[in-house]
């Protein structure tokens, strides 16, 4: 038995009984999309036809589950020893498993790093080991109908101006999705702040409230509630409601990322406009850009193990990272080699400004962070339906802040 | 199919991680250990003894997962053998207890027809479970099926759903029936009628349900409808003719499961009325019938439990001349009056059938509720006859002939 057990890290004996060696992948699922995730079986055959060009013995196996099934999924069968050698996951997935250690930290030396470009690389790491690898970015964006959306506002107040007019806006109601609109009131970096820093977290430093933060914080909440009294302008709490509105021709405008741009585009065809979100005058939108990343399990046979390394590089190379951007609408690479063209794709300039202006979010306690993050939510879905004025979600959303911290 | 393949031969992968392999193997060998070794001996100790042996072997893989874990290492496909084989053995004993209480062929087809069939499914399902994303490989495309693809959860429901349509749903109409029964209080012969006709409807409706959860093509299956229908013209038409006399015959009444025909001159039960034929049971061999349920279409049947149970029955027998029929018929009636198993009500009736050659003959006729109990009440009135006549001294002739020589 213990010979057998130490086995597990040795570098044979990883063939089946046709001498194949299996590779296993989990991969999330995008949420909201309940049917078969056609693009991204699709993105990943791309990777795995181009590895097993190069490594033909090698299988590998797919499964895929919904966010909210990834987690006990892999608790259940790392239990078992069935876990897989990785998992494609957005980062909170890939925290919350490193977390509860269901997945193992890789080290990477300096020529593999060159493959991921520096803004990508701190967060995940942990001392000279990384617990996530980043393998694309997909940007919030806005999409339009461009039969009934000549030239796309950029600024809010043009947005507000132009449902005025007429042109039907969707907007999501959860944080997350809903910060770039904060940032043309300096407000997003408070609301990262109650987010990653939630006042039941025991940090060794208490963050502090200005009130010039709570000012913005109210202007903005002010300028929500205000565009949901606009006829024609409208909140959805899912962005896969406001996507099917605008495939349905109900909505003109909204805010999406880059996880529908696939479905929008296979809908609307050429009529599908996307620009960068608006901001304020001189100051642009900051939106938060989603991270799809690898993490690798941690029953994995040595051989198992180096296979999986060898995919997670195989796909953050040039080549890859580049066909992916150009075969999926709404992802950019996260190699810093690869060449955006900008110049002549309007979608690839929008996303690469977005990206370029966005916020990255830091889980340090997702759990938490998530918690906070849905408290958040439901001051918002309260004040845009009118129950809690701006200055009353304003206390509610700094009232578990210790007074202390409480600038004047 | 290719795909279904590539799958499970990357189950099988799994075993190349020694982790995995550990669990497999220690499991494997207790097992094989308690079968070879330890069972054959405890067999012959009686049931106790096997019982032990059987928790010990529990214990033993108990064991063998907690030590797994005491090392650190994962322990959960080791204590799902240890889960497996304890239902397993639960199920053994639940035969057993079960067999103490109620007959033993029904509860052999309880677990026959029902529960062994639901444990393999089970056993399969969380094994693959155990490997895989049930939901990725319900999903695997196996072959192109009228323009749709046929998917692994598609094929699985098409070959499980209709088996336990068919063999489950006897359980829960039959209960239905009994509930009806009570609300209603119809005969046994409605409940069983009602039984049969409430399995069809669900049945059928299961399979449509089936039918429309695959995704079938309907413009499909109505081709091949159509198809069949020339079909069922020229080469089935007889089972088809059969069937819906099967139907016909249950709304109508006249062959319900319970009633008692007479098929050449033997009174028979029936005891199924199925898709093609019924089923009767002939009480004087103990033989069963199986008649397509068409003849009962074509020809005249003799049923006793048309409007009721009761029937009639006769017992023939002669006194000599000398004894004053007055005193005879009494005599009949009266015997008829004290046997156990014949109706007061209608009252037993004895007649003088005509003067025979030898004797008066006579006619005991009587009423009885059960007529497939005629055989044998029948021989109960006449031994009764034959001990009241020799004690009333009245003779039963016999042919006499007088020959005269000239």
């Amino acid at each position: 038995m213990a010979v057998l057990l130490a086995l597990g890290g040795c570098q044979g004996g990883t063939t089946n009984l046709l001498g194949r060696e299996p590779l296993y992948i989990y991969v999330e699922k995008v949420s909201g999309s309940s049917g078969n995730p056609a693009n991204s079986d699709s993105l990943a055959l791309l990777l795995i036809d181009g590895f097993r060009k190069l490594n033909p013995t090698v299988d590998i196996h797919i499964n895929h589950y919904a966010a909210d099934r990834i987690v006990p999924a892999m608790d259940f069968r790392q239990s078992r020893g069935l876990g897989p050698d990785l998992v494609v996951s957005p980062v909170i997935t890939a925290l919350r498993l490193h977390e509860q250690g269901l997945t193992e930290a890789v080290a990477l030396n300096p020529v593999q790093l060159d493959r991921l470009a520096p803004r990508f690389r701190n967060d995940f790491r942990i001392g000279n080991r990384y617990m996530a690898i980043p393998l694309l970015a997909k940007p919030q964006v806005a999409c339009f109908d461009r039969r009934r959306v000549s030239d796309p506002p950029a600024t809010l107040t043009e947005l507000l101006e132009l449902s005025a007019k007429g042109l039907q806006v969707g907007l999501p109601l959860q944080l997350v999705d809903l910060l770039w609109t904060a940032s043309s009131f300096e407000a997003d970096d408070t609301l990262l702040q109650l987010v990653e820093h939630p006042p039941s977290k025991k940090t060794s430093t208490p963050v502090l409230v200005s009130a010039e933060d709570r000012r913005q914080l109210e202007d903005w909440l002010t300028w929500l509630a205000a565009a949901n009294l606009q006829s024609n302008v409208s909140f959805a709490e899912d962005n896969s409601e406001l996507v099917s509105q605008l495939e349905r021709g109900d909505r003109d405008w909204i805010s999406c990322n880059g996880n529908w741009l696939d479905p929008l585009n296979r809908k609307l065809g050429n009529n599908l406009g996307i620009s960068v979100l608006p901001g304020a005058e001189g100051r642009p939108a900051q939106p938060i850009t989603a991270l799809r990343v690898w993490s690798f399990g941690r029953h994995s046979t040595g051989r198992q193990r180096a296979l999986a390394e060898a995919f997670v590089l195989f796909s953050l190379n040039k080549v890859n990272q580049r066909e992916m951007m150009l075969f999926s609408p709404g992802t950019l690479p996260v190699n810093p080699d690869v060449l955006v063209p900008t110049k002549s794709s309007h979608r690839l300039a929008a996303l690469a400004t977005s990206l370029e202006n966005s916020h990255m979010m830091n889980f340090s306690d997702p759990e938490q962070t998530v918690a906070a993050a849905r408290a958040i939510d439901f001051v918002l879905q309260r004040t845009v339906q009118g129950e809690l004025t701006p200055a009353e979600a304003t206390a509610m959303l700094l009232s578990n802040r210790p007074a202390a911290a409480l600038a004047p | 199919m290719n795909s279904l393949f590539y799958e499970i031969i990357g189950w099988v992968g799994y075993l190349s991680r020694p982790v995995v392999l550990v669990q497999c193997l220690s499991a494997g060998a207790l097992l094989a250990l308690f079968q070879l070794v330890v069972r054959p001996r405890l067999r012959q100790g009686g049931r106790r003894l096997a019982l032990v042996g059987t928790v010990g072997l529990l214990l033993a893989l108990r064991l063998n997962a907690a030590v797994l874990e005491w090392l650190g290492q994962p322990a959960g496909l080791a204590l799902y053998f240890m889960r497996v084989y304890a239902i397993w053995m639960f199920l053994a004993f639940l035969h057993e207890a079960l067999v103490l209480r109620f007959p033993a062929r029904g509860v052999d087809r309880l677990f026959n027809q029902l529960i062994r069939p639901l444990f393999v499914l089970l056993l399969a399902g969380s094994l693959v479970n155990q490997l895989d994303s049930l939901e990725d490989v319900a999903d695997i495309p196996l072959l192109p099926v009228f323009g749709d693809t046929l998917t692994t959860g598609n094929l699985f429901l098409l070959l499980t759903i209709p088996y336990f349509l068919v063999a489950v749903s006897a359980y829960p109409v039959s209960w239905l029936a009994r509930l009806l029964q009570g609300l209603l209080h119809f005969s046994d012969g409605t409940r069983e009628a009602t039984t049969l006709v409430l399995r069809y409807v669900l049945i059928g409706a299961g399979v449509l349900w089936l039918m429309h959860r695959v995704g079938l093509n309907t413009n499909a299956i109505a081709a091949i409808a159509g198809g069949l229908s020339v079909g069922i013209g020229f080469g089935i038409k007889e089972v088809f003719s059969n069937f819906i006399s099967g139907l016909w015959l249950l709304f109508e009444g006249s062959v319900r499961p319970g009633e008692i025909l007479f098929i050449d001159g033997d009174p028979c039960e029936v005891r199924s009325l199925g898709l093609r034929a019924a089923v009767l049971w002939r009480d004087r061999d103990n033989a069963e019938l199986v008649i397509p349920n068409q003849d009962f279409f074509t020809t005249t049947t003799v049923t006793y439990t048309g409007t009721d149970r009761l029937r009639r029955s006769q017992v023939e027998v002669a006194a000599a001349y000398r004894h004053d029929p007055a005193q005879v018929i009494p005599l009949l009636e009266d015997v008829a009056r004290h046997s156990p198993r014949v109706l007061s009500q209608p009252p037993p009736k004895a007649l003088l059938l005509s003067y025979g050659d030898s004797g008066i003959n006579y006619g005991l006729r009587y009423w009885i509720e059960n007529p497939m109990n005629n055989g044998s009440i029948k021989s109960e009135v006449s031994v009764a006859v034959w001990e009241r006549f020799a004690k009333e001294g009245i003779e039963m002739p016999f042919p006499q002939r007088v020959i005269h020589q000239g």
